[in-house]
């Protein structure tokens, strides 16, 4: 489970001064939900996940993942989390193997139950083929399913992906959706950043809206469909910015 | 913190920074093939060089009226060739000629001048060649002046004076190497240091490596502490291979030094050599943890090579300050690091050490090194 209790994030830049990176926010997101953070760029979803997921020092609040604080208990946050974002970058002078070698050793995972691990999530995802070549040879499908590798080696009860199918193939795409929803069948908490509509629509159980490092609004496609009166995704995003610049324009 | 990660850590980077081609070049290739090379090539240009110039004539003049029969003696010379010249200082000047003499009276008798150019290599010989052939002048007009008077000719050198080097060539290529050595082996150690500690600090910061290590249970000072063992192990290695890569270069004839061939010896017996790699070991943990503390400021590559650069100009200072002459390991100089090392250095290959120097040594760059290590943490 994840909770956010008034989680916030205030970065000072000497030119355009205080920057309210992601405004106060409170939220959970129950074991076996994929949530979805949709918004566009610099909407403050990668410094948002990247707060849960122990990178970022809050300015103000603060969460809970798995029970544990991401203030005074990062390290069992970190253990109980598996993360990939844009910025979670792999060793290119290492294989896949290696990789998860020293992931799983540093998770204190046995070496029996690394080797038992890695075969499993090699079959998983297809991997076989390119476990022995270094990453920096590999294609970004390929590079991407070692990522998602390293992420769920551990098997962590909560996911934290950002914008995990950004740049793949369809094929490689439709592996990690799957895994994603087996994942949450199998009882895990996932929140997971997009900026791909349909893929928000058909993969995500609630979504928030999230604008200028606010969330706008939470609800499932359904929920946001009857309240708007309208189908896509993309147009219920629109109306509800509209919304927020009317508000913001009144105030 | 657990050991176990701290060793998994640096188990990854060793393998990690060994398929590096930047610093394998830096750590095999530099320290074993760079400096003998550089000695061979400029040992044998400068062989060369001294053996053309001593083949050449050395073009002089001189000013008519010469004492009685030198310039007879001038001329038959086989290494000079005499030119007549109305204007021997501008032609000295204009490089026509490398020398010219001139005979001068006064009241306290006739002196004969050399005039030469000091800036110019061949004019100088020109005029060691016209010392020695004046010298040998002036002997024989003593000889025949005192035979003339009936003196016994010892009258002029009652002592015969000479010079013995009681040093045997394994001293003289002590005193010489001991200069060099240490310079080349901190350029080497910290040549060595810099390339992993750039990729391991601000390099994974640029591949973006470095978030993903952070989302993992493992405490920074294990990670620090696993890529700074990696810095030292590789600076250590690229100094122990130019230590003996420079020693059989020598014993094998790659490094000719000129005139000194034949009269130094440069090897290192089993002990010297276990001592010399005991002082590399606090030397390196030293300079590994210098080096390092610098790059992690850094954000690219780019910019860590910028300023590391400084650095390692400051490092290499004290090495050139032990190169300096009339400097010994004494006093307060025993505490300084770098410099000690490599005044320790000369020492040993001079075999001029005592257990206590060593260990005195020893401790105060241990201390340094763990002092740097800890700021460093701090910083990380």
């Amino acid at each position: 489970m994840i909770q956010t209790v008034e989680l916030s994030k205030t970065f000072w830049d000497r030119k355009r001064g205080e920057i309210n990176a992601v405004l106060p926010t409170t939220l959970t997101i129950e074991p076996g939900e994929i949530f979805g953070l949709l918004g566009p760029n610099g909407a403050g979803k990668t410094t948002f996940l990247r707060m849960l997921a122990t990178v970022l020092t809050p300015s103000e609040g603060t969460a809970l993942l798995n029970g544990f604080d991401i203030c005074r208990q990062s390290e069992a946050v970190k253990r109980s989390i598996g993360f990939i974002s844009g910025n979670t970058k792999l060793y290119g002078r290492l294989t896949p193997r290696e990789l998860l070698q020293y992931f799983g050793e540093l998770h204190e995972m046995a070496p029996a139950t690394i080797a038992t691990r890695c075969e499993a999530i090699f079959e998983l995802l297809d991997m076989h083929q390119f476990v022995h070549q270094r990453i920096e040879k590999l294609s970004t499908g390929q590079t991407q399913k070692t990522s998602i590798a390293r992420c769920i080696l551990h098997d962590p009860p909560i996911f934290i992906l950002d914008e995990p199918t950004l740049g793949l193939d369809i094929l490689t795409s439709r592996t990690i959706i799957q895994f994603i929803r087996n994942a949450a069948q199998a009882g895990k908490t996932i929140i997971l950043s997009t900026h791909y509509m349909e893929e928000a629509e058909f993969l995500c159980h609630r979504i928030a809206l999230m604008h200028l490092g606010k969330i706008l609004a939470i609800n499932t496609l359904t929920g946001f469909q009857q309240q708007c009166d309208k189908n896509h995704l993309a147009d219920i995003f629109l109306d509800f910015i509209e919304q927020e610049k009317g508000e913001m324009n009144a105030a | 913190m657990q050991l176990k990660k701290v060793v998994t850590v640096y188990k990854k980077e060793i393998k990690d920074t060994l398929r590096d081609r930047r610093t394998l070049m830096m750590m095999v290739l530099v320290p074993i093939l760079l400096y003998p090379v550089l000695f061979a090539v400029v040992g044998q240009i400068m062989a060369v060089g001294t053996q053309q110039l001593e083949k050449e004539k050395s073009v002089i003049a001189y000013i008519p009226e010469m004492p009685i029969g030198l310039d007879s003696l001038l001329v038959a010379n086989s290494e000079l060739e005499v030119l007549v010249s109305p204007y021997p200082a501008e032609d000295l000047q204009n490089r026509a000629i490398q020398a010219y003499l001139e005979q001068k009276s006064s009241e306290t008798g006739d002196s004969l001048l050399i005039y030469f150019d000091a800036a110019v290599d061949r004019s100088r010989l020109a005029k060691d060649r016209l010392n020695a052939l004046v010298e040998d002048y002036q002997r024989q007009l003593q000889v025949a002046r005192l035979q003339e008077a009936g003196v016994a000719l010892d009258l002029l050198e009652p002592l015969k004076i000479r010079a013995i080097n009681m040093a045997p060539p394994a001293k003289m290529g002590g005193m010489l190497f001991g200069s060099i050595i240490p310079t080349l082996l901190i350029v080497t150690l910290v040549l060595g240091a810099m390339y992993p500690a750039i990729d391991l600090t601000a390099g994974e910061k640029e591949r973006g490596t470095l978030e993903t290590i952070l989302t993992v249970p493992v405490q920074r000072l294990e990670l620090l502490l696993g890529k700074y063992l990696t810095v030292t192990t590789i600076a250590l290695i690229t100094g122990i291979l130019n230590l003996l890569s420079m020693s059989l270069a020598y014993s094998l004839g790659f490094i000719q030094l000129g005139i000194m061939s034949g009269k130094l010896e440069f090897a290192f017996s089993p002990p010297v050599f276990l001592l010399l790699l005991l002082l590399i070991i606090p030397l390196a943990l030293f300079l590994s943890a210098a080096v390092l503390s610098v790059a992690i400021f850094a954000r690219s590559f780019k910019d860590a090579q910028n300023l590391v650069t400084p650095l390692y100009i400051l490092l290499m200072f004290p090495a050139l300050i032990a190169t300096a002459p009339g400097i010994e390991l004494k006093g307060i100089l025993v505490f300084i690091p770098i410099l000690n090392v490599s005044l320790l250095f000369k020492e040993i290959l001079l075999n001029n050490y005592s257990a206590e120097l060593i260990f005195s040594v020893l401790i105060s760059n241990s201390i340094f090194a763990g002092l740097t290590i800890i700021i460093f943490s701090k910083l990380f």
